[in-house]
């Protein structure tokens, strides 16, 4: 029983990490209808950014704040400065956007190498976060427990920002129906923006959040990206949450599979995305 | 009578021919010495420049370039012509770009890779065309021109596991998590062998992918069991991140941490010290031994922190065999390693000797054990070395029955 509910909790930690992040890949693979490829990096790049502000400032919480706002205006700079120069007055142009996002990704990697090292990093919880506490018959660690309650505090954050507000329902409407939000004459431009800057502070947010268990590396980027498209496949595309649920699942999925092999928690991934995609291939909630 | 016109040119090429020849014999025969002298002395660092030892690769490069500065960049009067390629961690890209630097560039010696697999093609094409390999790591199938300059992991699995037993002889139950693959294999056979002799009960083992990153999913298994050692059998990053998971769930409380193979200081350094204390890793090299003090000052001086196993590694490996080119009196690669064979001498990490039957560097290995950040007298003193071992396994165990001829 002790380990059960060590390993439940466990893969719920895991898959929070893994739901944030292609939670924020969600946003601008079903507004923009491309794969990001530079999405682990964008992860990679601000977890590097909360280790500094944590090495300049002291301060964890700081760095938990401040790494998503300028990995946000980095997102928009992105959009505005390279990808809008590719599709120009024509949203549904999306020819070299995949390739340039890739190019990207591997130089964003590099310049990770070149201004951090290729050495690995590693940082302590706050001190709040220290630790382990006693639930019922097991001790957990107070930061993974962090991690669970931030994830549900920022994904309710989300879905007041997408169900209670203008650009919000813009931004879901958009995600399932973007020529007609076109049609409407709302600037789709706008809404490109504002997807990649909330999708890349979402990834900021998981690479600060994963800084004091999986701490820091150059190629961090490249773990999170592939599991991130899985999640969104497997969630369904057209459906912001179904890529939360998705995490989830394969956090868990992950956790148990240790039992079986040391190789089963990859192979498993993919064993149930095959799963999903041969019995719902729209996903679990997708829509198309 | 006419002239045979074919039989007149004929003789002439022949005359030709000799004339040359007797010139460029002659003149190289009057050439002076220090001209033939200054032709250099090729060696060859296969590293891994890029791929998921990229970062070691930075670290070995270092420790060369301090061991080329060391020897003023000369050899028996001749400059070092240090040529490095990357391995790219791949067998097939190693083997194909040593055998190019070898037939186009004239190497003499070889130091690197990193990575065992790697490391058993770079001395295969070494013993094909006779070039003296040098390397740091793991067992390979050994030959007339391979050395091998890190311990065997018997030495170092041994000497960790004698020192955690010493440390508590009455804390037997053990766990192992290892990396799945050969080195952690090799790992777990040796503590097998050596747990027989101590009368240690694996209470437990699990096994990792390389390159694991979410080392949370074993803890359930180790905390449930409630050994007195836990046992990592991985390297690098790995290692890095299965400590800071076990001590995030209080396991350092109850269970001592042994690390049996590590990178020596970069452990410590990629973790904090409240994280390390106590924890205890062996390495092949670390900094604050004696005979390393010289060279771990200019390493700090250059670049900011202490060289550990990869820079280690990279230092001795090419300092004995630069000094070995030295004994020689010859670059020849034949002359070398017989110049090697069963000399004795003290290198960077203490007394060392090559033995000649099997070309191991019988050399210490050293046990450290991360100290309390309130004994720590500045940022890089984060673990004591406890313990050295230069102990051998038997001869048969090495797998290197017949060396073989040059």
């Amino acid at each position: 029983m002790d380990l059960f509910l060590i390993k439940a909790l466990n893969g719920l930690t895991t898959g929070a990490l893994y739901a944030m992040t292609a939670f924020g890949l969600t946003f601008i693979l079903g507004m923009m209808n491309i794969p990001n490829f530079a999405h682990g990096a964008l992860f990679a790049l601000g977890a590097y950014i909360g280790f500094s502000l944590l090495g300049l400032t002291g301060s964890f919480w700081l760095a938990l704040c401040l790494a998503p706002i300028l990995m946000a205006i980095f997102g928009v700079a992105l959009e505005r400065g390279l990808i809008q120069r590719l599709y120009g007055d024509n949203p549904e142009n999306e020819t070299y956007i995949l390739l340039v996002l890739f190019a990207v990704a591997i130089m964003m990697q590099e310049v990770i190498i070149l201004g951090w090292g290729a050495s690995g990093q590693s940082t302590l919880p706050p001190a709040s976060l220290l630790g382990a506490t006693q639930l019922g018959p097991i001790f957990f660690p107070k930061y993974r427990l962090f991690i669970l309650l931030a994830t549900l505090v920022v994904i309710a954050a989300c879905w007041l920002f997408i169900e209670r507000t203008h650009y919000g329902a813009l931004i879901k409407a958009a995600i399932d129906k973007r020529e007609m939000v076109m049609l409407l004459g709302y600037d789709i431009r706008v809404l490109f923006a504002l997807s990649f800057a909330l999708g890349t502070a979402l990834a900021a947010l998981a690479g600060v959040l994963s800084l004091p268990i999986r701490g820091v590396h150059p190629f961090i980027g490249t773990d999170i990206l592939a599991l991130s498209f899985v999640i969104v496949v497997i969630g369904g595309l057209g459906n912001l949450y179904g890529a939360i649920f998705a995490g989830l699942l394969i956090g868990m999925v992950q956790e148990f599979a240790t039992l079986v092999h040391p190789l089963a928690p990859w192979i498993s991934v993919y064993g149930v995305m095959m799963l999903v995609l041969l019995l719902r291939p729209t996903g679990l909630f997708g829509t198309r | 009578m006419m002239k045979d016109r074919s039989s007149a040119t004929r003789r002439s090429v022949l005359k030709a021919v000799g004339a040359a020849s007797l010139t460029v014999g002659v003149g190289g025969l009057l050439t002076p010495r220090r001209v033939l002298a200054q032709e250099p002395v090729t060696i060859l660092g296969i590293i891994p420049q890029t791929g998921p030892y990229a970062a070691d690769g930075e670290l070995i490069m270092r420790g060369q370039q301090l061991a080329l500065e060391a020897f003023g960049g000369e050899v028996l009067g001749r400059p070092i012509n240090y040529i490095v390629r990357d391995t790219a961690n791949d067998a097939g890209t190693a083997t194909r770009r040593v055998t190019e630097a070898i037939e186009s560039e004239g190497v003499v010696g070889i130091v690197g890779p990193w990575a065992d697999d790697v490391g058993q093609a770079v001395a295969d094409v070494a013993r094909r065309h006779k070039v003296i390999h040098y390397w740091s790591g793991g067992p390979v199938e050994c030959h007339r021109y391979w050395f091998q300059w890190a311990p065997p992991y018997y030495t170092g699995a041994k000497a960790g596991m004698d020192y955690a037993m010493e440390k508590n002889p009455e804390g037997k139950r053990w766990y192992r998590l290892t990396a799945d693959y050969a080195f952690g294999w090799t790992l777990e056979e040796l503590e097998d062998q050596f747990a027989e002799e101590h009368g240690i009960e694996w209470v437990g083992s699990s096994r990792h992918v390389l390159g694991e990153r979410e080392f949370s999913r074993y803890m359930g298994e180790i905390l449930a069991a409630q050994p007195d050692v836990l046992v990592i059998n991985n390297f690098g990053l790995d290692t890095a991140q299965a400590i800071r998971e076990a001590v995030a769930y209080g396991l350092n409380q109850t269970t001592q941490i042994l690390v049996p193979w590590g990178s020596g200081i970069e452990d410590y350094l990629r973790l904090d010290p409240s994280i390390t204390q106590g924890i205890i890793i062996g390495s092949a090299f670390y900094y604050t031994a004696e005979p390393a003090q010289e060279f771990s000052a200019k390493y700090i001086e250059r670049y900011g922190e202490p060289p550990g196993y990869p820079a280690g590694s990279g230092y001795g490996a090419l300092e004995i065999l630069l000094n070995g080119i030295e004994r020689a009196g010859s670059s020849d690669p034949a002359d070398v390693v017989q110049a090697l064979e069963g000399w004795e001498f003290d290198s960077v990490v203490g007394p060392t000797k090559i033995d000649a039957a099997t070309h191991q560097t019988i050399r210490p290995f050293f046990v450290t054990e991360g100290k309390s950040p309130s004994e720590m007298e500045n940022e890089f003193d984060v673990a004591r070395v406890v313990s050295t071992s230069s102990e051998m396994p038997p001869t048969e165990a090495l797998g290197c029955q017949d060396i073989g001829e040059l």
